[in-house]
């Protein structure tokens, strides 16, 4: 990948992070999908909060990622923007990438706020902050890039959310991130 | 551009044929395209047009066959080629939640021209379309002539060498299609290369050097309008066009209905 196309998958990351990440909408639903979910388990149970916050955190981003980066992209071909951006001078992996990159910072953005929220709120300490930093990232990445297979797959939005939403289900979120 | 410039080919289609499943959508078709020249491509609906587009502006792979653009491979510099074009693909879409200047310049920072140059050629273009108080709305609050100019506008901010115009006035009031055509035509005068499909025909008659007449993904005639009213012994393109899509029997029939009906 040439610095042009470099570019040109920032300049497309940029530009879904302002034009659909960074909504007012998304980004409260964000912060308080997190929040009503910590909720829910605290007056389940109020003393075991602390341990959890590692899984919600893993949730949010999920949630951030997986879902933003498929419904997006679905939203794009059904609006034919994405074969705009096929018919840039850039390869198709220079698009994705930028696709991708979109939502990896989304999701980190989003479970960044959660992040600094536990540790205000709830005195949650954070015993490897690169660490957990790393994760976050990497997690961001898995399901970004599962968001982008998912729309692969599906036509309509709503079976985009369905499919995106699938692994929730099955509690495959919850590993990812090690509690820091 | 000089004579010499002018007789050179810039699209060079070869053998070019594409499948979708068992559908053959565009048969082995052979044309050229020269520097400068405004090319009808005109077919009836499904005839391949929208396909061939696609093919050339590396939208879709070509099952068998290939073509060069500015003699370049459009299957092995497919990259390349996309940096030499501009298309207007038969929606107009740009991003609605931007506006008008954001959208030329998202697609100026894909292209990767330069802020100065871009934000000179923004200027330029709205200026050239008269377009210049709309370049703080969004593009979603424009009209469909509007979001059609504009569209133009997001293929010519790199200043390509070939534009791609895939059904440019379908769907715009007759006013619109009028300035389209004009700025069409201003642009060519400027040196651009233009291909242009479309199924009204007399937009081609007007616009257009030379024609390419596909019907059922296979070409059947290439030559100027001129030519080919001579070559059918039609009065107009419309006439030689319905000659050549054997169309002639179902213009007849409606006629004929249309005759009974009458009495």
């Amino acid at each position: 990948m040439n610095s042009s196309e470099i570019k040109g998958a920032f300049y497309i990351a940029l530009k879904d992070l302002r034009t659909y990440y960074l909504k007012p909408p998304n980004i409260s639903w964000g912060i308080m999908f997190p929040i009503v979910m910590a909720l829910a388990f605290i007056f389940r149970n109020p003393t075991g909060i602390k341990e959890l916050i590692p899984g919600l955190i893993a949730m949010s981003i999920l949630f951030a990622s997986t879902s933003a980066e498929a419904i997006v992209i679905v939203f794009e071909r059904r609006t034919k923007t994405f074969e705009r951006l096929l018919l840039a001078p850039l390869s198709i992996k220079s698009v994705l990438f930028g696709k991708v990159m979109g939502g990896i910072i989304f999701g980190f953005l989003i479970s960044s706020i959660f992040l600094v929220g536990s540790v205000l709120f709830l005195k949650s300490s954070v015993s490897n902050f690169m660490f957990l930093t790393l994760s976050l990232l990497v997690s961001a990445l898995a399901f970004s890039v599962f968001g982008t297979l998912v729309s692969v797959y599906v036509k309509e939005i709503f079976d985009a959310m369905t499919l995106a939403n699938f692994p929730f289900s099955h509690d495959f979120s919850l590993w990812s991130i090690p509690s820091g | 551009m000089d004579t010499k410039q002018k007789n050179e080919n810039i699209i060079e289609v070869s053998d070019l044929t594409k499948y979708y499943g068992n559908f053959l959508a565009v048969n082995k078709i052979n044309f050229q395209v020269k520097k400068g020249e405004i090319f009808g491509f005109l077919g009836p609906n499904g005839a391949g047009k929208t396909t061939t587009i696609k093919m050339l502006t590396g939208l879709a792979k070509p099952s068998y066959g290939n073509a060069r653009i500015n003699k370049k491979d459009i299957i092995k510099q497919t990259v390349e080629v996309k940096k030499i074009i501009g298309v207007v693909t038969e929606d107009s879409n740009l991003y609605e939640e931007l506006t008008v200047a954001d959208n030329l310049r998202f697609m100026g920072q894909l292209y990767d021209v330069s802020k100065s140059e871009r934000e000179n050629r923004i200027k330029e273009l709205l200026n050239i379309l008269g377009i210049e108080n709309k370049k703080d709305v969004k593009f979603a609050k424009l009209s469909k002539g509007m979001k059609r100019k504009v569209t133009i506008a997001a293929a010519l901010v790199h200043n390509p060498l070939i534009l791609f115009l895939d059904e440019p006035t379908t769907g715009l009031d007759v006013l619109s299609a009028r300035v389209l055509r004009t700025m069409i035509k201003e642009l060519n005068k400027k040196g651009a290369t233009i291909f242009l499909t479309t199924h009204y025909i007399e937009e081609a008659e007007q616009l257009c050097d030379t024609v390419a007449i596909i019907v059922d993904g296979k070409i059947k005639i290439v030559d100027t309008p001129k030519n080919l009213k001579l070559k059918t012994k039609s009065k107009s393109l419309e006439e030689a066009f319905i000659n050549l899509t054997e169309l002639k029997e179902e213009v007849m029939l409606v006629e004929k209905g249309e005759k009974i009906n009458n009495e």
